[in-house]
């Protein structure tokens, strides 16, 4: 299967999300509580990244009592998690936005019979939806029927894992440390970062986006086993931006996809949708190859004035007639980010089994793309993968 | 037990041929409806012939007969997809019938003008400690369905029969635009009386 075929794929099934979201209520939760459990675990454990898969594990062994410790390379926690305050009457989300399965996955992520908290949530199935292509706008609103998700109604992934993980993970958190070389040939576990800092553990779990892995910015000793550098190298992880636009007059449909419904690459959205505001707000998500033509334009003004000029022409000039202001995230030229997520392009569960194998029973991976239960490439996902490794790491 | 089965056969076999004389009057429909095969629900619904007239036809064997009807069909129906939306849809059709003696089936080409309230679930809370799901906002909207729909079926006793239906409809909207829809029937007609 292709890349383009994969995604194609893809985006089918994106599209008969409410049919898998109904059938996968019942059987997408974890294999049990980790409730109650007693851990006896009295080593040290690194975690590599504060973002999904990061934050969870470091949640996960606050509740045990274990000694750890989080390397973020950034200045900020969240990894491909990112809110942007300030720009309209509701918090926006940078990265990971939308809640692609059953929502009770928010439960199960915090595994906590005790929360009470309640998180509000709207239903993501736009009922306006049309498709440029050709030079002709086509409306698609049967789409409607069938393409349902979910999004947080006045918070955002960033702001759940703000509230609902990071207070008992923040004092762990070690900012700034980019991880330039893991050595588990002896007992300890020694990590090194880019300024030089030593830390060594007993344990070590890598979260970093696979992108890091591939591009060998953490250098291994020994080295990673062939089969594992093979699986890493045969995961796709292309290019993606993110843009959001204000305007003054609402003049868009609920969604607006460039060129091809199926995949879905280039897509304009109302990122206010049923968000009870006021703010007139445009998202544009793009990702692969419409991504890159985004990013080598080079700067935000570029990329924002790019994106107008498209939706002038659709719209017959009224993005620029009611344009405010606009914000970029362009995910592909963060260092430590480097791209999108995971797009499998070969035998699915065997390349994960091979990514989440831990090296010498001291070096184990999670994240996006490393969830054998099967939402990969999604933040519930990595948030899953974390609980799997967890478990095997500690032998619960 | 062969007795019981090879009665039951014959049992089948003997309304068959009994119904082959003529078609009954007033059915009540009942079927498993679907749009797009996914979103399940029910129908239930009746059908009065307006104008009926036959024609026979010399078979190698036999005469047989076409009973040819102009039809109106009033159904009620439901479908749903569980957490998400419910519809109630008020359907009337207006048809042309035509039933074949000989193989005992039937067909019929309609067009529907349907009534269809929606009620969609907006907004929702997750109650983080066991997952549930509550406060559920919901919008109510209608909408007019006009459609097309072709049905077939066949007869299996004097009083039953069974068919299948293919729907094609548009629902308008004034302010979310035009959408299609497809629908599915597969049921079972009961008809009251028969024809003596």
């Amino acid at each position: 299967m292709t890349r383009k075929e994969f995604l194609r794929t893809l985006a089918t099934l994106g599209i008969a999300a409410p049919l898998v979201t109904t059938l996968a209520a019942s059987c997408n939760e974890k294999d049990e509580t980790l409730q109650g459990l007693d851990v006896d675990y009295k080593g040290k454990v690194l975690i590599i990244g504060a973002g999904a898969a990061g934050m969870t594990a470091g949640y996960l062994l606050n509740r045990f009592g274990v000694d750890f410790q989080i390397i973020e390379a950034s200045a900020v926690f969240g990894g491909r998690i990112k809110r942007l305050d300030g720009f309209a009457d509701f918090p926006i989300d940078l990265g990971g936005e939308w809640i692609h399965t059953d929502p009770a996955v928010l439960s199960r992520m915090l595994d906590d019979s005790a929360q009470q908290a309640k998180v509000d949530l709207v239903t993501y199935n736009p009922q306006t939806v049309s498709v440029w292509r050709n030079g002709k706008l086509r409306k698609r609103n049967i789409t409607r029927h069938f393409y349902s998700e979910y999004k947080f109604k006045s918070t955002t992934w960033y702001g759940f894992f703000e509230r609902f993980i990071v207070p008992s993970i923040q004092d762990r958190i070690i900012y700034n440390s980019p991880v330039r070389s893991i050595d588990y040939s002896s007992d300890r576990v020694v990590v090194k970062d880019r300024n030089d800092n030593t830390y060594e553990a007993d344990k070590v779990l890598v979260t970093v986006p696979v992108s890091i892995l591939k591009n060998s910015d953490i250098t291994f000793e020994p080295a990673l086993p062939t089969e594992k550098v093979e699986a890493l190298d045969s995961i796709y992880f292309p290019p993606i931006l993110k843009a959001f636009f204000e305007f003054s007059e609402r003049f868009y449909p609920d969604l607006l996809v460039m060129d091809d419904l199926l995949t879905r690459n280039e897509m304009f959205y109302d990122a206010a949708f049923r968000k009870e505001a006021k703010s007139h707000v445009l998202g544009l998500f793009v990702i692969d190859d419409p991504a890159q033509t985004y990013v080598d334009l080079g700067t935000d003004q570029a990329i924002i004035q790019s994106a107008l000029a498209k939706l002038d022409e659709v719209f017959d000039g009224k993005a620029s007639q009611f344009y405010v202001k606009g914000a970029v995230q362009n995910w592909t030229t963060e260092p430590f980010i480097q791209g999108s997520y995971s797009h499998f392009e070969e035998n699915i569960s065997n390349t994960i089994r091979t990514l989440i194998e831990p090296l010498n029973d001291k070096v184990y991976f999670a994240g996006e793309a490393m969830n054998l239960n099967g939402d990969t490439s999604t933040v519930h996902g990595a948030s899953e993968s974390a609980y799997l490794m967890i478990r095997r790491m500690l032998q619960l | 037990m062969k007795n019981l089965l090879l009665f039951a056969v014959l049992s089948l076999i003997g309304t068959a041929l009994q119904a082959q004389e003529r078609p009954a009057k007033y059915p009540i429909s009942l079927s498993y409806f679907s749009h797009a095969v996914i979103h399940p629900g029910m129908k239930v619904g009746t059908q009065v012939d307006f104008k009926q007239w036959a024609t026979e036809k010399e078979g190698k064997k036999a005469t047989f007969t076409k009973t040819k009807s102009l039809f109106v069909s009033p159904q009620i129906g439901f479908f749903y997809l569980p957490g998400h939306r419910t519809n109630f849809l008020f359907n009337a059709e207006v048809g042309y019938n035509r039933w074949k003696s000989k193989r005992n089936t039937f067909s019929a080409w309609s067009i529907g003008l349907g009534y269809l309230l929606q009620s969609q679930v907006n907004t929702l809370s997750v109650n983080l400690g066991d997952g549930s799901i509550g406060n559920e906002n919901r919008e109510w909207g209608s909408y007019f369905l006009p459609s097309l729909n072709y049905a077939f079926g066949r007869r299996i006793s004097r009083r039953l029969d069974w068919f299948s239906k293919l729907s094609y409809g548009v629902q308008l909207s004034s302010n979310r635009g035009a959408s299609s829809m497809a629908f599915a029937d597969l049921g079972i007609r009961y008809y009251l009386t028969t024809n003596k």
